[in-house]
């Protein structure tokens, strides 16, 4: 393979394939003085898989926080869905409503039940009748592989188990696209699995996602892209296997070798 | 009543049954000094618990208690009048049974859908709560039988109608599950007719039953087939407007005046006085604590400057003041009573304090809960009433507690500024020839029980539901 040649895969892997649902353009993020993103340029188009890795600190959550507004970037422009995030509140619930998101340390309220948990949303934002919510959140527990729990309490739940339920959670309000915030970083090894198996299936049902993770074998297994950030700007965009097999950038190369 | 455990999984260590001489040997002399502070120590306490005893049983003059224990409990309420009050009682027994059996029972229900073991609440259990209580009212009974106060109703009486109408109350827990919210209607609307038997059905008295009965229409009247919101509004308007207007009209009609709190003194206005400043103290300091973490700024900065002027002035000036100062600010002609500016300063004060409590509750909670609700796309209003309020009251349940149990002993203030409330019955009592300088200690350590046991047994009802809650948390 020539230079050439692998510099043409690179330049394609950087766009996304198709219409593209998320679209950052020029996004600066700032913490105080501290630069958190830096211009950030990035799409992702419908049905597509990104996975984002990098060392700690190095703007991955800033930058899916920022695609649901959980931060407010510095400079730039911000599409979802064609609608562009801005000040106005209406317009940031819109998105938020479009966008799902699973965090690192699962999020679910602890003073409702797993099915209260699911419904809350869409009785709330939606206004869907009660018996309606949850036989959607059933449907929802049983897609995730854990029916019996619904009427337990989050504190009840094993930590891969909460997972799944937050996953189902963000899934009841229908969302275009989902974000990961490192969803299997707080969990104990065994139950690691159980969780990125949810994963796998929602990327093999064609959902849009965006991952945070370190997993690097989900990544080789469903990324149709993984984008490596360091130091608050993306570094390299590749397919996985150009990815991991031929990096072109140092940075890229040192952070491989220091986690495989 | 009712608690939900944790399933119990390991089983109980083995017990080591330890005889009187080896507890003595390792609770009193573990060490040559330990030893020396026992020997000290105990002579000591063995002659004050004698001296405490011989004062209860033996000195004590207890006459001075005896003699004006019905001035103890109702004051100077009018005597031809008492009927109010023992209707009140069991009004308020009903009233409280049903509250703990729905209670229970949705514990219960909880309990059951999360698959917890549920432990059903036994009488002892009940007892270990409520034991000072009991104790107090077993004492009252003991003083009203060795002096007769000419009551047409004995006391025993009144309080087997209370023991009785709490206990048909709790069969509530019965009720099925879809009936849970008329339990709690019930508790309420009997707890308001409660207050009113004495007060009075006046046609102004419409309006606590009128906000509870309308709120109730306003959310069971069936709106589903409804298409439009505005539609759906508008029906629950109109059926809360319909159901406030017949109260209305109720209480036009009876227009009965009774005995308003101005004319209530001793035990029974402070448990009142105590209640209503809760009662109307709490939302206070749930709307300041919010408005401090507004992001409006002329809200956060009036509450701020509220509860630091409030938390910076002792309750006591602010009752001097409330009798002077809160004349100024009502529209003319308006006459407050005594009582009532009392509540508005007790309210007030303890308003600052529930907010600062409320604040640190909501600080508490982790940025993740807010998050996951705003990453869901629920609007502001909508996470804090579902998520972030449930989660930060419950978690400072005991430090609101703890104001409450301070705001009801707080109350013995109004005694100085001339209220006869629990405390000031004392002044009278004294006032009169026959106990004068006579019984000063002994009416001063039975007030002192009284407060007690009420305070106890709030204290002891805030751990239970503290326990209560922690599974789900």
């Amino acid at each position: 393979m020539t230079t050439d040649q692998t510099g043409q895969q690179f330049a394609d892997a950087t766009q996304a394939k198709g219409e593209a649902l998320i679209e950052l353009t020029d996004v600066d993020k700032f913490f105080g003085d501290f630069q958190a993103l830096k211009d950030i340029n990035m799409n992702v188009g419908k049905q597509e898989v990104v996975v984002v890795i990098g060392p700690s600190g190095s703007g991955k959550s800033t930058l899916i926080r920022c695609i649901n507004r959980l931060e407010k970037h510095d400079r730039g422009t911000i599409l979802v869905d064609g609608i562009e995030l801005s000040e106005d509140i209406r317009n940031i619930q819109e998105i938020r409503r479009e966008t799902g998101m699973v965090f690192q340390q699962f999020n679910l309220f602890p003073h409702l039940t797993v099915l209260d948990n699911i419904a809350l949303a869409p009785r709330q934002v939606r206004r869907e009748p009660k018996d309606e919510a949850e036989k959607t959140a059933m449907e929802l527990l049983e897609r995730v592989g854990i029916p019996e729990q619904a009427r337990k309490y989050p504190g009840q739940l094993s930590g891969g188990q909460q997972q799944r339920v937050a996953i189902a959670r963000s899934l009841a309000m229908k969302p275009k696209v989902m974000l990961f915030d490192e969803p299997t970083s707080a969990l104990d090894p065994e139950m690691i699995k159980e969780v990125l198996d949810v994963m796998v299936e929602l990327a093999e049902g064609g959902m849009t996602m965006i991952c945070v993770t370190h997993e690097m074998g989900f990544a080789r297994a469903v990324a149709d892209r993984v984008v490596f950030m360091a130091d608050g700007q993306i570094v390299e965009v590749g397919t996985p296997e150009h990815f991991f097999t031929n990096p072109q950038e140092e940075r890229t190369k040192l952070f491989l070798s220091q986690i495989l | 009543m009712t608690t939900l455990i944790e399933p119990e999984t390991t089983s109980a260590p083995p017990i080591h049954e330890r005889n009187a001489w080896e507890w003595i040997k390792h609770n009193l002399f573990p060490n040559w000094w330990s030893g020396l502070v026992t020997i000290v120590l105990l002579p000591i306490l063995l002659y004050m618990a004698y001296r405490a005893l011989r004062f209860f049983f033996v000195t004590g003059q207890w006459e001075a208690v005896e003699v004006n224990l019905a001035l103890f409990m109702q004051g100077t309420f009018p005597r031809d009048e008492q009927w109010r009050l023992i209707a009140q009682i069991l009004t308020f027994a009903l009233a409280f049974g049903i509250g703990a059996g729905t209670a229970s029972a949705s514990a219960r229900d909880r309990a059951e859908d999360a698959s917890l073991a549920h432990e059903r609440g036994s009488l002892t259990d009940t007892l270990k709560r409520m034991w000072s209580m009991i104790a107090f009212i077993v004492l009252l009974l003991v003083f009203a039988t060795t002096h007769d106060p000419g009551s047409p109703i004995s006391p025993f009486l009144v309080v087997f109608g209370a023991v009785l109408a709490g206990y048909v109350g709790y069969q509530a827990r019965r009720l099925p599950r879809r009936l849970r919210n008329l339990g709690w209607l019930l508790t309420l609307v009997l707890l308001v007719v409660g207050f009113q038997v004495v007060s009075g059905f006046d046609s102004g008295g419409w309006l606590p039953l009128g906000i509870i009965l309308g709120s109730a229409a306003y959310s069971v009247v069936p709106v589903e087939r409804f298409e439009s919101r505005w539609l759906r509004l508008l029906v629950r308007l109109a059926a809360a407007a319909v159901v406030v207007l017949v109260i209305r009209a109720v209480y036009g009609a009876i227009d009965s005046t009774g005995i308003g709190w101005d004319e209530w003194s001793g035990l029974h206005l402070t448990l009142l006085v105590s209640a209503i400043a809760i009662v109307l103290a709490f939302p206070l300091g749930l709307l300041l604590a919010l408005a401090r973490r507004s992001t409006l700024p002329a809200l956060r900065y009036m509450s701020t400057v509220y509860i630091e002027v409030i938390r910076g002035v002792p309750l006591i000036t602010l009752l001097f003041m409330g009798q002077f100062i809160i004349g100024f600010m009502v529209p003319a002609g308006t006459e407050l009573s005594d009582v009532t500016r009392a509540i508005v300063a007790m309210t007030a004060f303890a308003a600052a304090y529930i907010a600062e409590i409320v604040r640190g509750g909501l600080q508490a909670l982790p940025s993740g809960q807010t998050e996951a609700g705003q990453a869901l796309g629920l609007a502001p209003p909508t996470i804090m009433r579902r998520i972030v309020l449930p989660q930060a009251l419950r978690a400072v349940i005991p430090a609101m507690v703890g104001q409450f149990i301070s705001l009801f002993k707080d109350s013995s203030l109004l005694f100085i500024i001339g209220i006869v409330e629990f405390l000031g019955v004392r002044r009278i009592i004294h006032a009169q020839e026959a106990f004068r300088g006579v019984g000063i200690a002994e009416t001063l350590v039975f007030v002192a029980l009284g407060y007690w046991a009420f305070a106890f047994a709030m204290s002891r009802e805030s751990q239970r539901l503290e326990r209560r809650l922690r599974v789900s948390r």
